[in-house]
């Protein structure tokens, strides 16, 4: 990137030939966004895990609520707007305050302090899933119940994985909303924050395509995969330690770009 | 702002659709797309606009307020979750036991209620003066960048062209300091 030359011979030239220093930091900032915004790709992925891949183990399990009510097991995304409900202003109200004791940050967190904690919230979210299904395989395999559609596990051992990423929600989505917010240049931030929601996009992208490439390898030589037919014969936690995996990576270069980042100074005001 | 309005008026097309889609005609199919792809464009109106909107009426310049905008983004999350667990488990309930009619009926009338509400204080909004198209200002910047790409940067920043008011020449817009970062 070149910033805009000394030549001041033309005092009104075009914007095409001289631009200045706000329009070219304008550009900058954008590009320094960029980082962070591929890293909220995979936390997005492991975010939509749970319209998918926790469905589908729902609905392995015992969905019984009392001896009349079977609970559908793509409701227990309640779980996770519950979370958000209960989260959110604890962050608000107690997090924030007594994080500000030690950090001495007026937000308790910085921005980015924020979304990094998110992301290994979300990493412990699938190790939980994780866990759940070597349970659940576990019973399967102890009461040769293979052939079974439902194993007498109750569904509500799904919760925790559901509260964990509603928590991470918290930290990571409401972090990006306002670090998306605040670091955009001013005539920006609607871009910025419109850029922050591709992110989640491009999350649900990857998270199909990992589904279709870890079929596909794990499917070859007629093994019936990670993502079977019928989940008692495949390995869906390892699916999940593949997520965990890339949450973790993800969340190591996370660090790195965080470090580099320096937030924007404005000078001025305007409105 | 206009993609807002027509965003707000999307979901009424939804409800009066769907309630002659039992038997669906490829015209009838052909409205539920395109409400559909309405609401995804209207979605993506709305969305990313309306927290920075809402965070627009917190001034950064007043510490209190600049606090309260910080909140904001909570309690403004915290809203809409509490919106879709509303639509996980009412309309749910309502689009099974009473039919999609009242089910879509619902969220449209609330939707209007909601525009009507937006107008309504419009009076009391700050608005953010529009700045132009940023991708335009983006592509300027590195057509010019190309063109220059030879000169040398002055050591001195002070060299560096800006212009001297308080406010940056994109309108609405403070002034940013140059950074050593990526020249």
């Amino acid at each position: 990137m070149e910033t805009e030359s000394d030549n001041k011979g033309a005092a009104k030239s075009s914007s095409w030939k001289l631009c200045t220093v706000t329009q070219v930091e304008e550009l900058k900032a954008l590009i320094r966004l960029l980082p962070i915004w591929a890293t909220g790709i995979v936390f997005a992925s492991v975010y939509s895990q749970m319209g998918t891949v926790f469905v589908l183990q729902g609905n392995t399990l015992d969905q019984h609520m009392g001896p009349n009510f079977k609970i559908p097991s793509a409701s227990l995304s309640l779980f996770d707007t519950l979370s958000v409900l209960f989260w959110a202003p604890v962050y608000d109200k107690l997090i924030v305050p007594f994080a500000r004791k030690y950090t001495g940050h007026e937000r308790g967190f910085t921005q980015l302090q924020r979304i990094g904690i998110g992301l290994v919230i979300s990493i412990f979210s699938m190790v939980s899933a994780g866990i759940l299904e070597v349970a659940r395989l576990n019973y399967v395999q102890t009461h040769n119940l293979y052939n079974e559609e439902t194993i007498p596990m109750t569904i509500f051992w799904q919760v925790p994985q559901y509260f964990l990423v509603g928590c991470a929600e918290v930290f990571t989505f409401i972090g990006q909303l306002e670090f998306f917010y605040d670091q955009a240049p001013d005539a920006m931030r609607s871009l910025c924050s419109a850029l922050s929601l591709t992110a989640i996009a491009f999350g649900n992208y990857l998270s199909t395509f990992l589904v279709t490439l870890v079929t596909k390898v794990t499917r070859s030589g007629g093994r019936p995969g990670w993502i079977a037919k019928n989940l008692n014969n495949g390995h869906l936690d390892y699916f999940f330690w593949l997520l965990a995996g890339l949450s973790f990576l993800n969340f190591l270069v996370y660090l790195w770009i965080a470090k580099w980042y320096t937030y924007k100074k404005t000078t001025g005001h305007a409105l | 702002m206009t993609l807002l309005t027509i965003s707000a008026s999307v979901p009424g097309l939804t409800p009066t659709c769907s309630g002659e889609t039992c038997h669906a005609t490829a015209g009838q199919t052909a409205i539920t797309f395109i409400a559909l792809y309405l609401i995804a464009l209207g979605t993506g109106g709305i969305k990313p606009c309306v927290s920075s909107f809402g965070a627009d009426q917190f001034d950064d310049t007043d510490e209190k307020e600049k606090e309260s905008k910080s909140s904001f983004f909570n309690w403004f999350y915290f809203v809409i979750n509490v919106g879709a667990m509303i639509a996980s488990s009412v309309l749910v309930w309502i689009q099974m036991n009473v039919g999609w009619g009242w089910g879509l009926g619902v969220p449209t009338v609330a939707m209007a209620i909601a525009v009507v509400f937006f107008f309504a204080g419009s009076n009391f909004y700050r608005l953010q003066k529009p700045g132009g198209s940023p991708l335009t200002r983006m592509l300027q910047v590195i057509v010019a960048s190309c063109r220059k790409s030879k000169v040398k940067i002055p050591e001195d920043e002070s060299l560096l062209y800006e212009n001297q008011d308080a406010e940056s020449s994109i309108i609405g817009s403070r002034k940013l300091e140059h950074t050593k970062i990526l020249t």
